[in-house]
């Protein structure tokens, strides 16, 4: 029971954990609560947790009970998940946070960036005092390089089985050794139905690119780094991993030729101007577009026909960490299905976790912008920043782009 | 109260001991007062405003490595990359356009912002000095309170009331039939979001010093031209302004100071579309990991903002004029 | 296309007539007239964010109705508690320290003079002129250089580092405006210089300390950028938390920065309030103690 489950089932190991879950949650409610809010008797606590390992338990005994995690702001529910609300009931494990306290009495720093640049800034330096920090994807690579994460013990995290067989390895299991995928999601672009609807470029990159008619009204996302050139290179046909210096200069001459359409490069802001129909065009990503289209239903999302690309957020724990078995704990929490799917429920992504999937709404489940189909995705890839030369143009492009 | 004089009695005897001690008759000496005295800001901005810019101007000398690794071997690489940049297409050495554009909005805006502020502060200072009567404080004061308020709150209420067509002057002009609502007015993302937003910020930094100026005005001398029968604007023009030279001066340098390296409002006002040079640093710092190269143009905006502050000193010949912004 | 606004009469009306006064108003602009219109653009901006802090809906600018419900999210919003303390802790340990070293400073600076005063002078005035962005990434460095972890301490010691010229220019502002023939009378009367200092030049000069303290504490505690580089975690201070909320894709974080941006407002517009009685009170009770004293 306590060592590696076979998750491929998934109805299998999701009914699994939920009856652990119901065990747990009715036997030992409160008990179990009052506990972890004591905080003193962490062994018992932990008896409870059937799919940790002994190990991982007695390691984490011996370190202090804190844990600091370093996420991108508003992706973990922060509220509980009702049925009302989300018309599934996961108020057991959602605030997703409170609920990791209750049951193992570890004091949560949680912290939160806005973009990979600014979590790399504060965790490169050392000393930032995070222990799991959200990485995407295409930051992997470097983050690995500069030695920032440290390899995971795999025998601690039982709950691994949950993910989908395809999220296990590469190529969307970014690194299996480094870090656990988080959620998913893709770069596309989000429009107003009521207004480009009837546009016959929609369904391509074009739309954003030289739709004339909507000048000042479109936005790209705020990293044109990364988002911009990757965008601008789909556009070209060419694929986003790419180093040849000739597609990035073409890359650079298209983003060029758009800016004037543009009404501004941003990111967070854009989900309320989409719904309040300030912007009608907007390079997004998926749960983004979905909270805008919660407020204005004409907000629609295109899986561009040329391509974008897929990321995976993924967990990790930095090299400093003076708790890496808490660090574990956490992943391993956040595995079990039940966990998996408040978040993603909260949040509006997809869950990578298979497990999760049977418990998530309906309405969620079925949406083609958060679950698309392989046939959606077919030119998508998935991104690696590049190192070196490439990296060093790219910086360019996007200073001669946004200053010159 | 009994026991009042105890304290005293004993805090007096302490006294009497130090008076005779060494260290009063080390007191006694000037050198080691100013010393003593000034230690604690000395130590303070030494060790956090001095020392931190010494290592950046350290950095700007390093050479970058890969993954931006800093290297110890010196180079001028970092500035001359701020000057000159190779053309992508042709490897051809030009001008850093990127950079050199940035600079000159930066001053460009920092001017612009600044002449707003004095044209609009001018009045509003020249007003509540002469005819503030028993209120004038009451009126600065007015004045500068809401610029006590969030920095970021302000900011954002004019985001609030700037957006298009959603934001509050569009839909006050579309619903007064002023404008259509398929052409509102767009005023944020773009230059004239980012002038109203430093304009706006900054305006107190040039009230200020005018206020002072103006008040300090000898009226004697506006009445002696009006006898001369100096028109109102000749008064302004020949008396009132020269006379409140230092006052304007201080108000500019305040005002252009701060506005030339602004970072917050081209990035939330302006959408990265009017990117100045604090943007960039930023930018260097913090997407690009560049620390070589962020450090250089960090020290090419202390050292602009140093050439200016030189010319209003050559000008102003008097250091004093900073203390009478208060 | 901008079917979501409801287009009512009524109010189209009442914002007619506002307009046609505005304009009535400009027609005969007079000095007071220009004034007004100044003030305006400087309240204006507050006041409607307050006003629509009260909407219902709150990323819209146009009325659908009154609610609180900006208000019970925001106070209901855990981090919201947190980063005030952590910003009251940082601005209170802050304004304290920089309070006694700039008075310091202007004390040495008024009554002496000694070599190199020239240069001190323009070190003092650093943290004035060196754009914000450039001060708060070089404390970056500089305690990522020597390795020291960020966050309560950090903001300490920046927020310490660009208050101090600001309370060094007050304190030096009212010692200017100070009848100094007090203190040579105590000396005359055989006072020694620090029973002068003590029981003359403090009490003298304590309404420029306490209106250094008051500069300082909002300059400190709505500093954003400096901050936002000498921070980390869990230790958002307040503007942090209200960048992540203007920038944030938190639903409803608009409705909440209304709510957050009526209230500080509104603390703003009490503190000059609570400064003037303050200083009042001192005023009254100080040559109280003075004569009990002596």
């Amino acid at each position: 029971m306590k060592k590696t489950r076979s998750g491929r089932v998934v109805g299998t190991s999701s009914r699994l954990n939920r009856r652990e879950f119901l065990k747990r949650a009715g036997a030992t409610g409160l008990s179990l609560y009052l506990i972890g809010r004591l905080g003193s008797r962490v062994s018992t606590v932990f008896g409870q947790a059937t799919d940790m390992p002994e190990d991982l338990l007695e390691a984490v005994a011996k370190e202090d009970r804190k844990l600091n995690v370093f996420n991108w702001s508003f992706y973990i529910a922060e509220d509980p998940v009702t049925q009302d609300e989300f018309g599934v009931d996961l108020t057991d494990v959602t605030p997703t946070i409170e609920k990791f306290q209750e049951e193992f009495g570890i004091e949560v720093t949680y912290d939160t960036f806005e973009s990979q640049e600014e979590m790399l800034a504060k965790v490169r330096p050392g000393g930032s005092g995070y222990d799991v920090v959200v990485v995407t994807n295409y930051y992997v690579p470097q983050v690995v390089g500069l030695g920032l994460i440290q390899p995971l013990k795999r025998e601690w995290l039982t709950n691994l089985g949950n993910l989908l067989p395809r999220f296990q390895g590469p190529p969307f299991g970014p690194n299996p050794d480094y870090v656990v995928p988080y959620m998913w999601g893709v770069t596309g672009y989000a429009y107003n139905q009521s207004i480009v609807g009837s546009d016959t470029r929609l369904g391509s990159w074009e739309l954003l690119f030289k739709g004339q008619e909507y000048s000042g009204k479109m936005t790209m996302l705020e990293s044109v780094l990364i988002d911009g050139i990757n965008a601008a290179l789909k556009l070209g046909r060419h694929s986003l991993n790419t180093t040849d210096r000739e597609a990035l200069l073409q890359a650079g001459d298209l983003l060029r030729e758009q800016k004037p359409l543009l009404r501004a490069y941003i990111s967070g802001p854009v989900r309320e101007q989409l719904a309040t129909e300030d912007v009608w065009v907007a390079q997004l990503w998926t749960g983004d577009t979905l909270a805008a289209q919660q407020e204005n239903p004409a907000v629609q999302f295109i899986f561009p026909k040329e391509g974008s690309d897929v990321w995976v957020d993924t967990m990790s724990v930095l090299t400093e960490s003076r708790r890496p078995a808490t660090a574990h704990l956490w992943m391993n929490y956040i595995l079990r299905a039940r966990v998996h799917a408040g978040i993603a429920t909260w949040v509006a992504f997809a869950t990578p976790n298979g497990a999760s999937l049977p418990l998530i709404p309906e309405d969620q489940r079925n949406s083609s912008i958060i679950y698309p189909s392989d046939e959606d995705l077919v030119n998508f890839e998935l991104f690696e920043l590049p190192a070196g030369e490439a990296l060093e143009l790219r910086q360019r492009i996007a200073d001669d782009l946004l200053s010159g | 109260m009994p026991e009042a004089p105890a304290p005293s009695l004993l805090s007096r005897r302490f006294m009497n001991v130090f008076r005779r001690s060494l260290l009063s008759l080390l007191w006694k000496h000037p050198g080691v007062k100013t010393g003593v005295t000034l230690s604690p800001v000395i130590f303070w901005l030494g060790l956090f405003v001095v020392a931190p810019m010494l290592i950046v101007l350290y950095y700007s000398f390093l050479t970058r490595g890969p993954h931006g690794v800093l290297l110890p071997t010196p180079t001028l690489e970092n500035y001359q990359d701020v000057f000159v940049v190779e053309n992508l297409r042709t490897g051809e050495l030009q001008p850093n356009w990127a950079y050199l554009n940035a600079f000159s909005r930066s001053l460009l805006l920092a001017f612009s912002t600044t002449a707003i502020c004095l044209l609009l502060g001018y009045p509003v200072a020249y007003w509540i000095a002469l005819y503030g009567g028993k209120y004038k404080n009451l009126w600065i004061g007015l004045f500068i309170l809401p610029f006590w308020t969030s920095y970021l709150v302000r900011i954002f209420a004019w985001m609030f009331l700037l957006r298009d067509p959603s934001g509050f002057i569009n839909q006050v002009l579309i619903q007064a039939g002023i404008i259509d609502e398929n052409r509102p007015i767009q005023f944020l993302y773009n230059t004239t979001g980012v002038l109203i937003g430093m304009v706006y910020t900054y305006l107190p930094f040039a009230v200020i010093p005018l206020y002072a100026a103006l008040e300090r005005l000898d009226r004697s001398l506006l009445e002696a031209a009006f006898d001369l029968g100096a028109k109102p604007w000749q008064r302004l023009w020949r008396v009132t302004i020269p006379l409140t030279r230092g006052g304007i001066l201080s108000g500019s340098v305040l005002v252009f100071v701060p506005s030339v390296g602004e970072y917050l409002i081209p990035n939330l006002m302006g959408g990265n579309n009017v990117n100045m040079i604090g943007n960039i640093v930023a930018n260097k710092f913090l997407r690009d990991q560049d620390w070589a190269y962020g450090s250089a143009l960090s020290i090419g905006l202390i050292v602009l903002v140093m050439i200016l502050l030189w010319v209003y000193f050559k000008i102003s010949r008097s250091e004093q004029v900073f203390e009478r912004r208060i | 296309m901008n079917t979501t606004v409801p287009t009512a009469t009524a109010r189209r009306r009442s914002i007619e007539q506002g307009l046609s006064t505005l304009l009535r108003g400009l027609g005969r602009v007079s000095p007071p007239g220009l004034l007004g219109l100044i003030y305006l653009f400087i309240y204006a901006p507050l006041l409607i964010l307050m006003l629509f802090s009260f909407n219902a809906q709150g990323n819209l600018a146009w009325w659908e109705g009154f609610s609180l419900r900006w208000y019970e999210e925001l106070l209901s919003y855990e981090p919201l508690w947190k980063s005030l303390k952590i910003s009251l802790i940082v601005t209170g340990v802050s304004v304290l320290i920089s309070t006694v070293i700039g008075t310091l400073t202007a004390y040495a600076l008024y009554r002496w003079r000694f070599w190199g005063k020239h240069l001190f002078e323009s070190v003092l005035y650093l943290p004035m002129y060196i754009p914000e962005v450039v001060l708060g990434i070089s404390l970056l460095v500089f305690f990522i250089f020597w390795k020291i972890p960020r966050g309560i301490l950090t903001m300490i010691l920046a927020h310490v580092a660009f208050t101090i010229p600001l309370v060094v220019l007050v304190v030096l502002a009212r010692m200017q405006r100070i009848d100094w023939t007090l203190e040579e009378a105590a000396m005359d009367l055989g006072a020694d210089e620090l029973t002068t200092l003590r029981r003359v030049t403090l009490p003298l000069l304590f309404p420029g300390i306490m209106a250094a303290a008051f500069l300082a504490f909002p300059w400190s505690f709505n500093d954003f950028v400096i901050t936002y580089f000498v921070t980390s975690p869990g230790n958002a201070p307040l503007p942090v938390l209200t960048y992540n909320l203007i920038l944030g894709r938190k639903s409803g974080g608009m409705g909440m920065i209304n709510a957050l941006g009526t209230l500080m407002t509104v603390a703003t517009l009490l503190m000059p309030l609570l400064a003037v009685l303050l200083l009042r009170a001192r005023r009254f009770s100080l040559p109280g103690r003075r004569r009990s004293q002596s």
